[in-house]
């Protein structure tokens, strides 16, 4: 970049520029705001993208190697972090600053255990009741949306809305489908279902509006282990179709619900 | 050694057991639960020397009865239910002692809506994620997950010694907060902008109606509609005390089994210290919020913090 010939504002505005968008694993500056007395939200551009969420992600990532005393827990969402504080052990300024320094940070902060969980899945049938609606609302067969669902590989965007609930972003555009007119009184566990964009997984048995694809036999969420979430946000998910016999035996081996 | 305390002889509306809450699981989808009035629970605790995050049984509105099936010492704090052993009334902000056999009624509403009843060594739980707490729409923690139902039996330690222990009472002092229970205090929420300036001095000026289907997910903010954001949000971070505006217009605000993330715009976010209060509210009650800022809500959590630490009065 050269210098000679600009005035003294332009060359602020380069350098002010160049703060701005150093190149840091974040990218563009995000927003910081309060939300309520204890939490902190950070929330990059408006948009559910890959790239932003990583973002987030890798922002809870860089929290919990940082371990600042004062900072409890923190809730990664689409495209921002809720950092739950406690106002008597760090103000919020300094939370803030601190929040700064590590989002202007070039280290690559990465998950401790990105993952890539493969999830088996029985696809329609009894455990699949809408995937012919789903085929015949694309003008696609079923083999052809158990083929694109299950070569997609998905990311868990956000675990919420009950304990284990996985929102997953990568479902191939073709399959978007509406939710139902009526959410169905109960979406047994395990089943593996489309509300839009999005994909996602019932952990337990629930009332549910969403497309029912398939079930899986693994269990999403188990409060008896040290780490009770089968997925975790930021996770990679592919689904791999399996048969009804496979099934059975599985969900005895794994004791799901 | 853990032996039987209570046999319930009515449960009342909602009689669960209840500690601080669950910490640090938000981002897998687990509700924090806990005391609706926290501020209350540690106080109870601290009446029968119990650590304040001991699991204790958080009672809503009159009509719980409790058969004692051992003599014990029971700490109570929080509404004034017009408690009585038998037909000895009993005072709240106050430990005293039951004996075998004696009925303990949670008679009539006097003020506030939750009261806490502590033992020593804390009532046995099922803890769930490093909390007894119940959480009801998941059915895990404190008593299998449930409300109290008749016949359900109360546990707790024995009593570690057999020397009468002395009388304690709140110091008055300590409840400061409670006194204009009919004003919140409130931040901007995190999507005030998404309102006009008109939707939000309305907000800040009108009566609202606690609604008859509020409970410990959220109450319904009744009587005046506000202008929702026609935009959609992106799903973010639901603190506790956050005011949603649904697309109808109705406002919901938070409290303890809310949801963890939830798409709807938060026009204000209660403070913290008034979380206490807004637990005592009951259906019918109507409210004002005030906007404060960061600062005064911090202060007003400091100065909450301080009036704990005034402590006990013994008594006689």
């Amino acid at each position: 970049m050269h210098n000679r010939g600009k005035s003294h504002s332009q060359k602020s505005a380069e350098i002010i520029g160049q703060k701005k968008y150093t190149a840091s694993m974040f990218g563009l500056t995000p927003e910081i705001r309060p939300s309520g007395d204890r939490m902190v939200l950070v929330e990059f551009p408006a948009e559910i993208t890959a790239e932003i969420n990583d973002a987030v992600h890798r922002l809870a990532a860089a929290l919990e190697s940082a371990r600042i005393p004062g900072v409890g827990e923190w809730t990664p969402c689409y495209r921002s972090l809720g950092v739950h504080y406690d106002p008597s052990q760090i103000r919020y300024d300094e939370l803030v600053q601190q929040l700064r320094q590590l989002l202007s940070s070039t280290h690559p902060y990465r998950k401790v255990a990105a993952r890539r969980v493969e999830v088996p899945v029985v696809y329609g049938g009894g455990f699949g009741p809408d995937l012919e609606w789903v085929a015949t609302a694309h003008g696609l067969g079923v083999e052809d949306v158990v083929a694109l669902h299950s070569k997609a590989v998905y990311r868990v965007f956000l675990i919420g809305f009950t304990p284990g609930f996985p929102y997953l972003g990568g479902l191939p555009e073709i399959l978007a489908s509406p939710r139902l007119q009526a959410p169905r009184a109960l979406v047994p566990a395990g089943s593996v279902a489309i509300g839009g964009s999005q994909c996602g997984i019932y952990p337990i048995d629930s009332p549910g509006g969403w497309r029912i694809l398939g079930r899986t036999p693994l269990r999403l969420f188990d409060v008896r282990l040290a780490e009770p979430c089968l997925l975790g946000p930021g996770d990679e998910v592919v689904f791999c179709p399996i048969r009804e016999e496979q099934f059975l035996k599985t969900a005895n081996q794994v004791g799901a619900s | 050694m853990i032996e039987r305390v209570f046999r319930v002889i009515k449960p009342g509306l909602l009689s669960t057991l209840q500690d601080l809450g669950r910490i640090g699981y938000q981002r897998l989808g687990v509700s924090p639960c806990g005391a609706m009035d926290s501020f209350a629970l540690r106080l109870s605790n601290r009446l029968v020397g119990n650590p304040e995050n001991s699991v204790s049984l958080e009672i809503t509105l009159p009509g719980t009865e409790l058969e004692v099936m051992r003599d014990c010492e029971v700490g109570l704090a929080g509404a004034d239910l017009d408690a009585r052993l038998d037909s000895h009334p009993i005072a709240c902000w106050a430990n005293c002692f039951a004996k075998i056999g004696q009925r303990l009624i949670f008679h009539e509403r006097k003020t506030g809506a939750r009261t806490y009843l502590s033992v020593p060594g804390a009532f046995s739980a099922h803890y769930v994620l490093g909390s007894g707490s119940t959480d009801l729409r998941n059915a895990w923690g404190g008593l299998h997950g449930r409300s109290l139902r008749k016949g359900d039996e109360l546990s707790a330690p024995e009593a570690k010694t057999k020397q009468t222990p002395s009388l304690w009472s709140v110091n008055p002092k300590a409840l400061e907060d409670y006194r204009n229970p009919f004003r919140l205090r409130v931040l901007e929420g995190p999507q005030s902008d998404l309102f006009t300036a008109e939707t939000r001095r309305r907000f800040s000026t009108a009566e609202f109606r606690i609604g008859a289907s509020s409970n410990r997910m959220g109450y319904r903010l009744e009587g005046s509609r506000l202008n929702a954001p026609k935009a959609e949000m992106i799903s973010d971070a639901t603190p506790t005390g956050a005011i949603q505006v649904l697309p109808n217009g109705e406002a919901v605000l938070l409290m303890a089994d809310h949801q963890t993330v939830g798409g709807y715009p938060k026009i204000a976010v209660l403070i913290s210290a008034d979380l206490p209060k807004a637990a005592q509210l009951c259906p019918g009650h109507r409210v004002r919020f005030q906007t404060v800022s960061l600062a005064e809500a911090h202060q007003a959590l400091a100065q909450q913090e301080e009036r704990l630490r005034l402590g006990l009065l013994k008594r006689n």
